[in-house]
């Protein structure tokens, strides 16, 4: 369980990537995320996590896609690597068992008290 | 062109907006190039975007906050290439290995260039030493800003001359202390020299006399003991650890008795009855109450003994109430904190009347003045009494050798630059290299920098050798300077500064021009190797010029102290010598320096000619004035070999009259108006006398004074008191001072030996003539050695790179003359125009601001023209000769056949 730890920013990135197949890059990342969750978060939180990710394994990157209004800049794109297909399946996993465990009395009948 | 471009750089700058340039920069600046696109193009869309919504303003202050928060720990350049630099000392080492070589190759070059810039660091040191020395005079105390010593001015003569005093009477500074508010305190200070014994050991030592309050003004560190007892304990005595050390040994001190064998008059009556005065020595014993650190030199009051004054009133018999004692000690007072002292000055100027009416006064005070104590040592100069003369300095001497220092540093530092330069064209393919793999201009910049920063720390390190020799050197005419690193902070920063900049001066050039090389010509080969460009000739010429400049002066001062030493004084200096002596003992004085072989003559004068001269008033025809005066033994002129101009000597005693007889100088005689002074009745301090004899002046008041030489007058006298004159057979003047020191030891054992050659009455102008001379010979034969050897590298990379030149030419029948000229031209017009221009200005320093400090100088002649020339010639010959004459003779087969 350990090597699979992912943060909750750090899952909701992994997945706006996953979603972007091959168009993710910091801003596509960030607006995916605002677009899917309505929450605001600065490039640069997005950048620094999505390296740290690659660092961990969970994410491979290239570079290309130039574009006039970046001044010509390269972009950085990720993609989700097997390890990181895995991992986030790990947490959804986990997640799962723990929702299946959750008595259906909670749900049901209001309150336990 | 240029204002369309313009135009159109405008209107883009309205239409569309950028993100601040600067903020980019700041971002390529923190930022690991791996990330630096990606961010940059994120910042950059999401600003195009801002601004689709946003105003430009707030769409700048969002770019700046989000350049900002990029910055994190992954992409911090420091953190992130710290692992790349560690790799690097391989590279490190080879570069330096490489250098290290290069050294080797050059070092012939090396070692001058080390050596000369080692002795300008020298003298950049020593005078940093003076300046320091001065800046900080007296500024060691915790007091010192609100202490003053009260001076006075004076007349003497009854009116004519006006003169400053640092001594004081005896009464004021109490009467002061008592009557003006704002005073906190007095502190009389004087120095005497003494015997003085641990009971066992006596040595002769200079004591300081002082009240009790001293160390409440003057807090000197105690190593032991404290200041207390000082006051409680009159025969407390506080010494520095050098006298402890003599005295004691490695013993603690405080405690020891110590004894100071007083000198004292004493009434005896002999055996016939007479009452007569006697000196005779009464030792006193003092108690060590404390050891001090040593004083530092930079202070007036430096003393290595100290003693309450109450016991130099007693055993000299001074009357401290007296105001018209005859002993005047320096007196320094205390203000209360932030009081101007122009206010107390102002007080003290109603004690005028009190000391000038007296009964008996000496003093004709005409100003109190109080001199702060920090501006003593700035203001002493301008002082007649010289209370501390014993830690004098000049100001010219230093200011001449800051500027000689400066001067030399300068052309070490511009040959440093063209022999590095020189240097450089044979490194060309390392640099080539080193750019082809990578190297870029900063990194190579930096090595040259960092190579010359080496070179520069050996002659600094060569520098603190030769500094301690200067200090050996100057040391002879005893300034109080000291050579001190040890826990000398200002010092360690002063050299740390000169090595950066120097450094950095003479080696930004060569540094940014091998930097700016192109790899690709280097390494296809054909590359052309620049010559001596135009700033190195300027370079050079400088150079030459401060050498010339040097040389000139150097080669006048040399003539001058020729000139003077050949001086036609009006009498003998070479073989006399003179000694006062007390009345009582003259007789038999006299008759023992008779006796001593390799004396010529010797006779007893009232007054001599000496660097001090005694007035009288002279009366024409009821024109009075003052001139000086000598009333000397009919002998006298004989013996001092006064040139006698017209009329004749003195008398001698069977004649009748001779005492109303006078001699006037030359003059005085101009006085007369034509007429012949000879015969006439003059009246000398209102006695008739007649004039007999006119002589030459007789120069004795030292070179340096700006006045003429003053009127005199000599009459005879044949009282048996004053000087002991004694003229040695020639070449015997040094053993019959030996000799006349032994007959003092008889007469005066308690004294030191007081009398002179009268060779050394000049002193110090001599000196400083000396030492002008000495200091522009040592910066004209340093300079030029530099130049040649500047001259010599630009010379050999010239000849380097026209080697195939000459060869072509040779095969093309030029002759030899004609390549010696191709080779040297360049060089020999930059050495005559540094020459010509070098003398000029060498002309106007030695004619215009040296020499006429000298009342008697030579006047510009043809022989420093001549002599530089001449070096100029030898210079050419000797740096350009061999070099030249070996490619000029080289077989063009040899030159040519390389590739």
């Amino acid at each position: 369980m350990k090597g699979f730890y992912l943060g909750e920013f750090e899952e909701l990135v992994m997945l706006a990537v996953a979603i972007l197949q091959g168009e993710a890059y910091g801003i596509a990342v960030m607006d995916e995320i605002k677009r899917q969750s309505g929450r605001n978060s600065t490039i640069s939180t997005v950048h620094e996590t999505l390296i740290r990710l690659e660092k961990k394994g969970f994410l491979n990157s290239y570079t290309g896609g130039a574009t006039k209004v970046r001044g010509g800049r390269k972009k950085r794109y990720f993609e989700i690597t097997a390890f990181g297909k895995k991992a986030i399946n790990e947490t959804r996993d986990l997640r799962n068992r723990m929702w299946q465990q959750v008595p259906q009395i909670l749900w049901e009948g209001g309150s336990l008290l | 062109m240029g204002g369309r471009e313009f135009i159109m750089k405008k209107q883009k700058h309205n239409t569309s907006s950028h993100p601040p340039h600067w903020l980019d920069n700041f971002v390529r600046w923190y930022c690991t190039e791996d990330y630096q696109d990606e961010v940059l193009g994120d910042l950059h869309e999401l600003f195009e975007r801002k601004l689709e919504t946003d105003s430009i303003a707030s769409a700048k202050w969002w770019y700046a906050w989000n350049a900002l928060m990029f910055m994190r720990l992954y992409n911090l350049k420091i953190i992130q290439n710290r692992l790349i630099l560690k790799n690097s000392s391989a590279m490190w080492k080879n570069y330096l290995k490489i250098s290290y070589r290069h050294s080797i190759k050059n070092a012939p070059y090396i070692a001058i260039n080390v050596v000369g810039l080692g002795l300008a660091l020298a003298c950049g040191i020593f005078a940093y030493v003076l300046v320091e020395f001065n800046l900080e005079y007296n500024q060691s105390f915790s007091n010192t800003n609100n202490i003053y010593q009260i001076g006075l001015q004076r007349t003497k003569n009854e009116g004519k001359y006006e003169v400053r005093s640092d001594r004081s009477p005896l009464t004021i500074g109490e009467k002061a202390n008592n009557e003006i508010a704002g005073i906190e305190n007095f502190n009389r200070f004087l120095r005497q020299g003494d015997y003085f014994s641990n009971g066992d050991e006596v040595f002769w030592e200079n004591i300081a006399y002082a009240d009790t309050t001293f160390f409440e003004f003057f807090d000197v560190p105690l190593l032991s003991g404290d200041y207390q007892t000082f006051k409680y304990n009159p025969l407390a005595v506080y010494i520095d650890q050098e006298i402890a050390h003599k005295y004691f040994g490695n013993e603690p001190a405080v405690g020891k008795t110590v004894y100071i064998n007083f000198q004292k008059e004493k009434e005896v009556i002999v055996e016939t009855g007479e009452i007569k005065k006697e000196n005779i020595l009464e030792q006193a014993g003092f108690e060590v109450a404390g050891v001090f650190d040593k004083i530092p030199n930079n202070t007036c009051i430096k003393t290595k003994i100290l003693v309450n004054i109450d016991h130099y009133f007693k055993y000299k018999h001074i009357d401290k109430s007296d105001a018209n004692s005859w002993a005047m000690p320096a007196t320094f007072i205390k203000l209360e904190k932030d009081l101007p002292f122009q206010a107390i000055e102002k007080h003290l100027q109603q004690y005028k009347a009190h000391y000038n009416y007296g009964a008996a006064s000496v003093w004709n005070i005409q100003h109190f003045n109080l001199i702060p104590f920090k501006a003593i040592g700035a203001n002493r100069h301008n002082l007649n009494d010289r209370a501390f003369s014993q830690y004098n300095i000049d100001a010219e001497p230093l200011i001449i050798f800051s500027v000689i220092a400066l001067l030399i540093l300068l052309v070490a530092i511009f040959n440093f630059t063209n022999t590095a330069m020189a240097f450089a064209q044979k490194r060309v393919r390392e640099i080539g290299i080193r750019k082809v793999l990578g190297g870029v201009k900063v990194q190579i910049i930096w090595q040259f920098l960092f190579e010359n920063f080496i070179t520069c720390m050996l002659a600094l390190a060569l520098s603190l050798v030769f500094a301690t020799y200067f200090m050996a050197w100057i040391d002879r005419t005893g300034p109080p300077f000291e050579l001190v690193y040890e826990g000398n902070y200002s010092m360690m920063g002063f050299l740390i500064g000169l090595l950066l900049i120097v450094s950095v001066i003479s080696g930004i050039y060569p540094a940014f021009y091998i930097g700016s090389m192109k790899p690709s010509p280097i390494l296809k080969g054909n590359f052309k190797i620049k010559g001596a460009n135009n700033f190195t000739k300027i370079l050079l010429g400088i150079q030459f010029g401060i050498s010339f400049i040097a040389v000139f002066s150097g080669i006048v001062m040399f003539q001058n102290v020729q000139y003077l030493a050949g001086l036609d004084l009006g009498y003998d200096n070479k073989n006399v010598l003179y000694v006062y002596v007390d009345k009582e003992d003259i007789e038999p004085f006299l008759h023992d320096v008779k006796q001593i072989p390799g004396v010529d003559s010797v006779l007893i004068s009232k007054s001599h000619i000496t660097d001090w001269s005694k007035a009288a008033k002279f009366d024409y025809q009821e024109n009075e004035k003052e001139v000086d005066f000598l009333a000397v033994n009919e002998a006298y002129l004989d013996l001092m070999d006064v040139t006698l101009l017209s009329g004749t000597g003195f008398y001698t005693d069977a004649e009748k009259g001779h005492m109303e007889t006078a001699i006037i100088n030359e003059t005085l005689a101009k006085e007369f108006q034509g007429e012949n002074p000879i015969g006439r009745i003059v009246k000398v301090d209102s006695v008739e006398k007649y004039v007999i004899g006119v002589v030459k002046d007789l120069i004795f008041s030292g070179y340096d004074e700006q006045k003429g030489t003053n009127p005199m007058v000599i009459i005879p006298n044949n009282e048996r008191e004053g000087f002991i004159v004694a003229k040695a057979l020639p070449g015997q003047v040094k053993a019959v001072q030996e000799a006349v020191k032994e007959v003092w030891k008889k007469y005066v054992p308690y004294q030191p030996y007081e009398g002179r050659l009268q060779a050394d009455i000049f002193g110090k102008s001599v000196d400083l003539g000396k030492l002008f001379k000495e200091l522009f010979l040592f910066l004209a034969i340093l300079s030029v050695l530099l130049s040649a050897s500047g001259l010599f590298a630009l010379m050999s990379l010239t000849i380097n790179r026209k080697v195939k030149e000459i060869g072509i030419r040779k095969v093309l029948g030029a002759t030899f003359k004609q390549i010696l000229v191709l080779i040297n031209k360049p060089y020999i017009w930059i050495v005559m125009l540094a020459w010509l221009i070098g003398i000029s200005l060498g002309y106007l320093v030695a004619f215009k601001a040296f020499l006429p400090r000298f009342k008697y100088h030579i006047d510009a002649g043809a022989t420093p023209f001549i002599i530089s020339l001449i070096i100029v010639l030898v210079i050419a010959t000797l740096t350009m000769g061999g070099k030249v004459l070996a490619a000029a003779n080289a077989n063009p087969s040899d030159t040519l056949r390389i590739e």
